[in-house]
């Protein structure tokens, strides 16, 4: 099932990895979370949380942007 | 890990000279962060001193050597990276392990979850590249395996699952088309019950053989006639397809033939035989592919699974795959050396027979070079690792020997030329006979031709001639494993039988490129007193000349003492302690710079340069006690071979970069006329074309790097050595124990494996198409219409008319493919060098 058809049963809310734009359960988030500022960003491995860790404003501000 | 605290070591490619090697050494003495460096020409490495607080970078490092003329080599490994989720993964990863000091280049693969880094050797550590992995996020699990210890790979090699396949057919069809067979020949066995004579019983024990076992020569067979051309698959379909199609329409439709006034005949019991005999051959074949494979899978089996790697100091037991390039790995008496690299400290004695095939164990001491599943007898030493995973002399082998049994031969090619122009002629020949027969042959005409016809497609059938190539071309590398001479290709087995020259180069294949002592002379002491206190000075040595003169003292049994105070000094030799006694030991240089005279020698070590030895003076207290000549020493195997090969035909031609006059005192030792003298390396490559030119088949014969080119050049290349180096992959045949009399093997054993292919491809031709005139009843007017019918003494063979049986069809096919096997197997009774 799709996030979208999982959220209407409010129990399965998404966000997106800032780091790789994927999209990502935030109950059982795969690569942990991290805490910046006020929000809590949520990661599709433990390797985009480490990215994203040292250089958060870069990611956030879209300056660090992965040509995929 | 690589190297004690703040030691270093650098490989170095490109040195020529003394000169070269010492301007190397002071341009890394330039970089920052070394505090000494010294550049072994022998072993080709830098020995660094560096400063643990602020280490050189790796860049710099390579930079100076670059700027000196020479250059680092880079290594290649893969590594496996675990918890890898989007693409961006990529990029961390690369950028993590781009970011490791000495790693120059990292790219990594998400699909395969596998990177492949480029580095500089003896920087760069597994476990520094781990850290770099694990910190990003990411898990490394260490390096690629080469597979070795792969209960698959083993499987995959043993062909265990095709050979089973084959079987499993193979049971299926010889045992049901002797079922048919039974059935089929109610006379011959009336005991049969009678639903097994029924013909739709028949019809359905053939189906499966038809349809499963014998499947893939329908579609192998096929897909040849689509694309225009024809094997020997086209045929047996063609054959076995009649047959089973005949019998079909005679079992629905009997009434048809009957009222020909010809009783029913079904062939299924042929269609189904034949099959059989072609799955036997097919797996024998596969059999000894697996065989072949035996060797490899024993040498599999030695390979050590666990490496005991001193890190931090401590041993630690790591699993094989995760032993890196750089890692010190400490092996203890009687345990297998799990990958390959270079002994830095202890002694002992390695057995190698696994992997050369030579009985003795071989001494192996700090700058020796040790291999992946050897075996260490009595000492126990400490080793870098130099090559895993794939990169392995083991690995090298075992793809070896792979490519050369996959490879075609041109034979083969000929062999396959000719099945397909056999085929059409073959069909050709059966539809003229049907034709003939349907014309003017006698009542019932149609089953008369049909007969014919399927009997001619039969017998024609040339699956001999699918054994006649493989099979022998399989002993024959088989046996070259066996005796210590790694065929590459079969293309390398069949072109060495048609050698005119063979280019051999001096160091290292003619000599055995090591320098041992060849002369002393002692000056105010004895000759034994002179070798000792040498002897003893160099005992701490890792220098080649060091070694030599070790050897040398060890051979008279003279008792050596521990040297103190040991100095090597670059370009000149060395200084040590012996007892009181301060010994030096270099050339002319050293003396001069130590004031030691060197009295009326002038003669003397003139006449040993110019036969090509070098002199070394020995010192004690600054008095000059004695001169030792150094020179590298001729195989002893080496004019006994020269000779054989060329009463074999062959004319041996030395190849050397020395000068011609040192040059012309070995080849009149060993016995060679044509030299080609001053040649250098990058030249050797030229010298081969030259010959070749002149219209001449060469091969060449060489051990290092820099004959490489020249071993690709040659019409055949053959690397002298231990198997790991440069020159194999360039080379189509490699001798393993380095013993001359390999070349012999080689070439003795290509004339017989070529003879026996041709044996093979006429005995599987002769049997097919002599047997064809009889299958298409050519006899039948013989012994039918113009005699009295068959005579009874040959009734066996041609039955009551005259036509060819098509059951004997079948026996005779499988006797022409035993035959061959046979033949082929003959090929085992080789003596190698006889």
């Amino acid at each position: 099932m799709s996030p979208k058809i999982l959220g209407l049963f409010g129990k399965n809310e998404t966000a997106l990895d800032p780091v790789c734009g994927m999209t990502v359960g935030v109950k059982k988030s795969p690569g942990g979370t991290h805490m910046f500022g006020e929000t809590v960003y949520y990661f599709c491995g433990p390797g985009c949380r480490v990215a994203f860790a040292k250089e958060p404003v870069a990611y956030l501000s879209g300056e660090k942007k992965m040509d995929m | 890990m690589t190297t004690t605290q703040n030691a270093l070591i650098l490989p170095i490619i490109g040195l020529t000279d003394d000169a070269s090697a010492e301007g190397v050494a002071q341009a890394l003495r330039g970089v920052p962060g070394v505090e000494s460096a010294h550049v072994d020409l022998v072993t080709a490495e830098a020995t660094l001193a560096v400063s643990s607080k602020n280490p050189p970078t790796p860049d710099a490092l390579s930079a100076a050597v670059e700027a000196a003329g020479q250059s680092v080599p880079m290594e290649k490994t893969s590594i496996t990276i675990g918890g890898m989720t989007c693409a961006a993964c990529i990029m961390h990863v690369e950028h993590a392990l781009s970011g490791v000091s000495g790693v120059q280049k990292a790219q990594v693969n998400l699909a395969t979850e596998k990177a492949s880094v480029e580095f500089m050797p003896g920087v760069v550590s597994l476990d520094s590249l781990r850290k770099a992995v694990e910190d990003a996020g990411y898990i490394m699990s260490g390096v690629v395996g080469d597979g070795t210890t792969n209960e698959e790979e083993i499987e995959r090699l043993s062909k265990t699952h095709e050979v089973r396949e084959l079987r499993n057919k193979l049971a299926v069809s010889l045992t049901l088309g002797l079922v048919i067979l039974m059935g089929t020949l109610e006379d011959l066995f009336p005991w049969m019950p009678d639903f097994l004579q029924n013909h739709y019983t028949l019809w359905s024990l053939a189906t499966p053989v038809i349809f499963w076992t014998g499947w893939d020569f329908f579609t192998s067979g096929l897909g040849a006639v689509r694309h225009r051309t024809s094997n020997m698959f086209t045929l047996i379909a063609i054959g076995t397809g009649t047959a089973y199609a005949f019998s079909a329409a005679v079992t629905v439709f009997p009434g048809f033939f009957e009222a020909r006034g010809v009783e029913s005949a079904v062939y299924f019991d042929t269609a189904a035989i034949i099959i059989g005999l072609i799955l036997l051959g097919r797996y024998l074949e596969a059999k000894a592919k697996g065989q072949t494979s035996e060797a490899i899978r024993r040498l599999m089996g030695l390979q050590a699974k666990t490496a005991r790697v001193l890190r931090d100091g401590k041993e630690e037991d790591i699993p094989v795959e995760q032993v890196f390039v750089g890692d010190l790995i400490v092996v203890r008496p009687g345990e297998n050396i799990p990958v390959d690299g270079t002994v830095i400290d202890g002694a002992s004695e390695v057995d190698e027979s696994m992997l050369t095939g030579e009985s003795l164990p071989v001494e192996k001491a700090a700058g020796a070079h040790v291999f992946g599943a050897t075996t260490n007898r009595t000492g126990s030493f400490t080793f870098r690792a130099g090559k895993v995973g794939t990169d392995t002399a083991l690995s090298q082998i075992i793809r070896l020997v792979e490519e050369a049994q996959s490879s075609k031969a041109p034979i083969q090619k000929m062999a396959d030329l000719v099945a397909s122009y056999f085929v059409p002629i073959v069909v050709g020949v059966a539809s003229l006979a049907f034709i003939l027969w349907f014309t003017f042959g006698p009542s019932p005409s149609l089953t008369y031709s049909m007969l014919t016809f399927v009997a001619v497609l039969i017998i024609a059938c040339p699956c001999a001639l699918g054994l006649a190539t493989p099979t022998a071309i399989m002993v024959g590398t088989g046996i070259g494993a066996a005796n210590g001479v790694l065929i590459r290709s079969a293309e390398a087995l069949e072109r060495a039988g048609e050698i005119q020259t063979i280019v051999l180069d001096k160091t290292g294949t003619l000599t055995v490129g090591k320098p041992s002592v060849t002369d002393i002379i002692p000056i105010g002491v004895t000759e034994a007193e002179v070798l000792r206190l040498a002897a003893s000075a160099e005992r701490g040595s890792e220098h080649a000349l060091g070694e030599a003169l070790v050897t040398a003292a060890e051979e008279r049994t003279i008792e050596l003492e521990q040297p103190t105070d040991f100095e090597a000094i670059s370009g000149q030799g060395i200084v040590a302690k012996v007892g009181s006694t301060m010994i030096a030991i270099g050339n002319s240089v050293m003396m001069a710079s130590r004031n030691v005279g060197l009295g009326e020698t002038a003669a003397e070590t003139e006449a040993l340069a110019t036969s090509g030895k070098t002199p070394v003076y020995i010192a004690a207290d600054d008095t000059l006690i004695g001169i030792v000549a150094i020179a590298d020493t001729i195989k002893p195997e080496a004019a006994e071979v020269m000779a054989k090969l060329r009463a074999m035909g062959m004319e041996p031609v030395m190849l050397t970069g020395d000068n011609r006059k040192t040059a012309e005192t070995i080849a009149k030792q060993v016995g060679i006329d044509r030299i080609v003298a001053d040649v250098m390396p990058q030249d050797k490559s030229v010298k081969i074309k030259e010959l070749q030119a002149e219209g001449l088949a060469v091969a060449m014969v060489g051990d290092g790097i820099n004959d490489a080119p020249a071993l690709a050049q040659a019409d055949i290349g053959i690397a002298m050595g231990t198997g790991t180096d440069v020159a194999m992959e360039s080379a189509g045949v490699t001798l393993l124990r380095g013993d001359l009399h390999g070349l012999l093997t080689t070439f003795n054993l290509s004339r017989a494996t070529i003879r026996t292919i041709r044996q093979n491809l006429f005995w599987a031709f002769f049997y097919n198409t002599a047997l064809i005139p009889i299958a298409a009843g050519a006899f039948y007017p013989v012994f039918t219409t113009w005699g009295n019918g068959v005579p009874s003494g040959l009734e066996f063979m041609f039955g009551e008319l005259g036509f060819l049986n098509p059951m004997l069809a079948a026996g005779a096919m499988a006797f022409s493919s035993v035959s061959v096997i046979t033949n082929s197997l003959r090929l085992k009774r080789f003596k190698p060098g006889g």
